[in-house]
């Protein structure tokens, strides 16, 4: 009867399945088995759709529409909507631990004279343009072909500083002076018609003259005989000088607008021209005396009498503070720093007025602040996850343990100790509607859907509506590590991927898509994994790059650390391990024995004295779509 | 009103604004234009247009989806194999009955309903192995062991893990 329906009924009936049923229905008899074989195009290509691989433009899987999106390793000349939905979900497999994922150095190969880079700092992929670019604890700028190791592009030590931060994002690079003004250097090609840069803004001097040597080099490295040959691979030029009224320390560019901030105002760029378009002022101090003035009222939808904090005497700087400025983030609507003290979120002025790139003057204005989150609370979520010790599980090929994950929902407790902690760092999801921040005492917090929170940010009201919009994920004990780093991906249909160093292991934290999260919902069913042989605590604590991309996970490590290969210490990397899962035990009891206690009740993280400082000064990356042997 | 016959011959007689969520119907009594010629449907039986007419009743007034709001819509719709309450309660309903219903949504191009069928039919797969499938749809095996076990190496890609 059903295989008698009309076959575009079957079709939709498909196109509300997963391609996990699609292997069910292959195997329940010759006549659907044949379905599948015959309509092969139209079943992936519902398929692709459905899983968010493609959307309705794409004719193909392999045109440019999805070059935009997947890079090279997942898109080959030719492929079939079968092959590309194979292909994305050994992708998702390999990030969940259920497809063999391996751990590479990079680049994979060296091959010209160029030494290959060394006491690595800051990595940065672009993994659709195949490029590796890395800046050097002892100064100076690599640009690589990841693959083959060729360098393509270099910046001398003597011209990028030791320690220099780069970013980068849809072919501009941005790094830092020792005078805190900041270089834009733009990949050769990659925009035909660059928009005119600012008289302010225009590159320096210095900056005209090195790329007159550093082609010159590069056409050497690329043995591109003639100046008028393409545009080089992997080659900057330079496009603007970015120079801040005041030193800007923790930045953050995300094509086109970059946020750098000062102690006390954050910045908005529009790289493309170099111009300030946008200052807020005041964002280390909350908003002072009645906040509802400068809120919006459909922002203080709670227009009852305040209820301020009760502090003590011992904190009161808590709640007015954001402390040390460690991180910073911004989406299209919204900045996010994330203080010792607090994560903070500000509203960026398009929300308000009209959108400033179509004036040439920028605006200035205090900050208007949508979102309080404070380092001070013993628990901050309605849903608690932890791994279980010793729970982990590895499939074989893979490089990641999977752990079953210990899930704990509770309704807003009354319990008004405070446990003190600090904030290392903060992240947007790349849709914007959710973010992560990561507490130094092994805790990841996710605020999903923080727009909804509700509230002025001074109110109890506020903390409730955060606490239940909000995922606490305890990683480890934070008596015996300190968390390090923190990257935040997306995946297929929304799907999250949180990367987190902490002192005692890699972890890679896969979510659902939240849009459909309420604080009535079942504890959303989140994955815990550990890079299984990245566990040397040295290395761990001198990491000083997290990356992720499509298909892989990108860190600094030390070379001689081999217990990532088969020949490393494996009695030690075993004792790393036995002390990580001991650890885990402590999880559930943290206000009892892993933080200290004030006299009146309250608690706080114990700062960690980082482990003996290691050499990690080599690109690795877990790959997450090894080629198939 | 409205009067239908079916393919049992029975007649059915309706409000015109409940009858024209059938996009069929809707042109045919455009083409027709006045008129008390009953509308003959001989695809449909009486028991199934008794159910068709009984979702038609409820939905009546909701806004009919447009033809050119297909893209935007189909993106949602593959999201979400969510079914409404009433709906759910609705389409609960034997196997054969289920079946006749999505034929008769699809033959009357009644495209809400045809939707609740595909989804009903597809929350009834999804999870289910090959043996369940089977036994579910009253499917005979005929495949041999050993091509049984060459298709499931094929599609081990596809399984959820």
């Amino acid at each position: 009867m059903f295989i008698a329906l009309p076959p575009e009924i079957i079709l939709q009936i498909l196109s509300y399945l997963p391609v996990s049923s699609f292997s069910a229905l292959s195997a329940v008899s010759h006549t659907w088995n044949n379905l599948f074989v015959d309509n092969e195009t139209a079943i992936y290509r519902e398929a692709a759709l459905s899983h968010g691989f493609a959307d309705q433009r794409t004719a193909h899987p392999d045109t440019t529409v999805l070059g935009e999106r997947y890079s090279y390793r997942v898109l080959q000349p030719g492929m079939s909507w079968k092959s590309l939905c194979k292909t994305r979900i050994r992708v998702r497999n390999s990030w969940n631990g259920h497809a063999p994922s391996t751990i590479v150095p990079l680049p994979l190969k060296i091959t010209n004279h160029v030494a290959p880079p060394d006491k690595v700092h800051h990595i940065k992929v672009d993994e659709r343009r195949r490029l590796l670019m890395t800046t050097s604890q002892e100064g100076g700028l690599l640009v690589m072909d990841i693959d083959s190791g060729s360098v393509l592009f270099v910046l001398p030590p003597g011209y990028v500083h030791a320690y220099a931060h780069i970013e980068y994002s849809e072919g501009y690079m941005i790094f830092d002076r020792l005078d805190s003004s900041r270089e834009v250097w733009r990949l050769q090609g990659v925009d035909p018609s660059p928009t005119a840069v600012d008289a302010a803004s225009q590159p320096g001097q210095e900056q005209l003259e090195q790329f007159e040597v550093e082609t010159h080099i590069a056409r050497r490295l690329q043995s591109a005989s003639t100046p008028d040959s393409p545009p080089l691979r992997g080659c900057f030029e330079p496009h603007a000088l970015l120079i801040a009224p005041e030193d800007t320390r923790a930045s953050r560019f995300a094509y086109p607008t970059l946020l750098s901030t000062s102690s006390e105002r954050a910045y908005l760029w529009d790289v493309p021209t170099g111009r300030v378009v946008e200052v807020i002022e005041g964002v280390n101090v909350l908003p002072s005396g009645n906040l509802s003035s400068s809120q919006s009222a459909s922002e203080t939808e709670d227009n009852g009498p305040m209820e301020e904090y009760d502090e003590d005497d011992r904190s009161p700087w808590l709640s007015e503070h954001l402390g040390t400025m460690v991180y910073v983030d911004h989406s299209v609507d919204y900045i996010f720093l994330a203080g010792s003290y607090a994560v903070w979120v500000f509203a960026k002025s398009q929300l308000t007025d009209n959108a400033p790139s179509t004036s040439s003057r920028s605006t200035t204005h205090p900050g208007r602040l949508v979102l309080n989150l404070r380092s001070i609370r013993i628990r901050y979520g309605r849903w608690s996850y932890s791994p279980e010790r010793s729970s982990g599980t590895q499939d074989e090929g893979s490089a990641l343990l999977c752990y079953q994950v210990h899930v704990n929902t509770k309704e807003w407790p009354d319990d008004y100790r405070k446990l003190i902690d600090e904030f290392v760092a903060v992240h947007v999801s790349p849709c914007g509607s959710h973010f992560a921040a990561l507490l130094s005492g092994c805790r990841l917090l996710i605020v999903t859907n923080f727009k909804q929170v509700k509230g002025n940010p001074r109110s109890r009201d506020h903390e409730r509506s955060l606490y239940e919009r909000t995922l606490d994920i305890q990683l480890g004990s934070p008596r015996t590590a300190t968390s390090i780093y923190l990257a935040y991906e997306e995946g297929d249909g929304g799907e999250g991927r949180i990367g987190v160093v902490t002192s005692s292991a890699v972890f890679i934290i896969v979510v659902p898509p939240f849009e459909a999260l309420t604080p009535s919902s079942e504890p959303p069913k989140i994955r815990i994994a550990r890079v299984k042989s990245f566990m040397n605590p040295g290395c761990l604590s001198s990491i000083s790059c997290l990356m992720l991309s499509d298909t892989g996970l990108f860190l600094n490590w030390d070379p001689k650390d081999d217990s990532s290969s088969d020949s490393g210490d494996t009695s030690k990397q075993q004792e790393w391990e036995e002390e990580f899962e001991n650890s885990l035990r402590d999880i559930g009891r943290l206000d009892e024995d892993c933080v200290d206690h004030y006299s009146n009740g309250d608690m706080f993280v114990v700062p960690l004295i980082a482990a003996a400082e290691a050499n990690v000064s080599m690109v690795y990356a877990v790959n997450f779509l090894p080629s198939e042997t | 009103m409205v009067l239908l016959v079916t393919s049992d011959n029975e007649q059915f007689n309706a409000d015109k604004d409940v009858v024209e969520r059938s996009v069929l119907i809707k042109n045919m009594l455009e083409d027709v234009g006045e008129s008390d010629q009953p509308i003959p449907l001989p695809n449909v039986s009486s028991s199934v247009l008794k159910k068709v007419l009984e979702y038609c009743e409820h939905h009546r007034g909701e806004p009919l989806p447009s033809a050119d709001a297909d893209q935007s819509q189909d993106e949602t719709r593959k999201r979400t194999t969510d079914i409404s309450e009433w709906d759910q309660k609705f389409i609960t309903v034997d196997q054969e009955m289920l079946f006749e219903i999505i034929l008769a949504a699809n033959y009357l191009d009644i495209k809400s309903l045809l939707d609740v069928g595909c989804k009903t039919v597809a929350n009834m797969i999804k999870g289910k192995t090959p043996e369940e499938i089977r036994k579910l749809f009253n499917i005979v095996n005929d495949f041999t062991p050993e091509e049984e076990a060459q298709i499931k190496k094929e599609n081990e890609w596809a399984e959820d893990r």
